[in-house]
């Protein structure tokens, strides 16, 4: 029978323990290129509250808040798929992660309309648009806005190519009960993308 | 409760604490209102942490990496956070430089 490890691991234990360390070393990367991001919001916002209050007041505050519970039900829906992998129900994780994946376009999607609305009304970064000969006090917050939340879309875009990826070799029995380290790996990630909105959703749309 | 349920109740507490977020943005809380915000929000990361992410039940090597990574975070945020906020306010320009601005 072929061995479910690398040659280079004693056991699938082992291997299964790096990978997991390994992600979660990424994860920290992930973290703090964020921090810097977090800490230009802060700083910025500490410096020009005026500015950032006129800007918050006109942000998509609804849109922004729906995506906020399609990201948590994404997540709670691929916590399900890694439960349903380790009791041995393959298809129904496949279908969960699919779902997974599924709500992560519903978020890119509410994202595209927020973003062509706000484009619409001629807010675009750096204080460009109509908008701002109005608003004079608020490119700073839009600047920002754009630059975390495309940052974060991206990060949702990757995070749904790994899940489609990862349906995939399940459904092809490529991930297997005894292997469902893996899609952990992959959940681990959007579990990070769902812990970085639960932050910027706040502090960009809320308070 | 099985595994399964319990995952679906900590989905539903999540999604209660994001309304109560939503609700209170609507209430004038004043200052209190980030503070707030941020305590809600590190309530809901914790249960993804914790629950989703499985942190607690990880060796100790991933919790310290975890642990670094929050620690590093809040120490640039406190710092860059304090710099900015105990500036004191920039001198004037002296008046033989000025046409140079």
């Amino acid at each position: 029978m072929r061995e479910l490890h690398a040659d280079h691991f004693e056991s699938l234990e082992v291997q299964a323990h790096a990978a997991r360390l390994g992600t979660w070393i990424f994860l920290c990367s992930e973290l703090l290129l964020f921090a810097g991001l977090f800490t230009l919001l802060a700083a910025s916002r500490a410096h020009d509250p005026r500015g950032f209050h006129e800007g918050m007041t006109h942000a998509a505050r609804t849109l922004g808040s729906i995506n906020t519970g399609v990201l948590l039900v994404s997540s709670t829906t691929a916590a399900l798929g890694v439960q349903a992998m380790r009791e041995n129900r393959p298809s129904r994780a496949f279908w969960l992660v699919l779902t997974t994946a599924t709500l992560g376009l519903v978020f890119l999607a509410i994202k595209i309309a927020e973003y062509a609305e706000h484009i619409d009304e001629g807010i675009l970064p750096g204080g460009h648009g109509a908008w701002f000969a109005s608003h004079a006090d608020a490119p700073l917050y839009w600047t920002l806005y754009y630059l975390m939340t495309g940052i974060h879309a991206i990060h949702v875009f990757v995070g749904m190519g790994l899940l489609v990826w990862t349906a995939v070799r399940v459904r092809a029995r490529l991930i297997v009960h005894e292997t469902s380290y893996k899609l952990d790996l992959v959940v681990l990630y959007w579990h990070l993308v769902d812990l970085i909105w639960i932050f910027l959703w706040p502090l960009l749309y809320l308070a | 409760m099985t595994p399964s349920r319990k995952i679906v109740a900590i989905g539903i507490a999540l999604v209660a604490l994001a309304a109560l977020s939503f609700t209170l943005s609507h209430v004038s809380l004043g200052v209190a209102a980030l503070p707030v915000a941020i305590l809600i929000a590190v309530g809901k990361a914790g249960l993804v942490v914790h629950f989703f992410m499985e942190l607690s039940d990880a060796r100790a090597s991933a919790i310290l990496a975890f642990i670094s990574g929050i620690l590093l975070l809040a120490i640039l945020l406190v710092l860059a956070v304090a710099d900015v906020e105990t500036r004191a306010a920039p001198p004037l320009l002296p008046a033989n430089h000025a046409h140079l601005s």
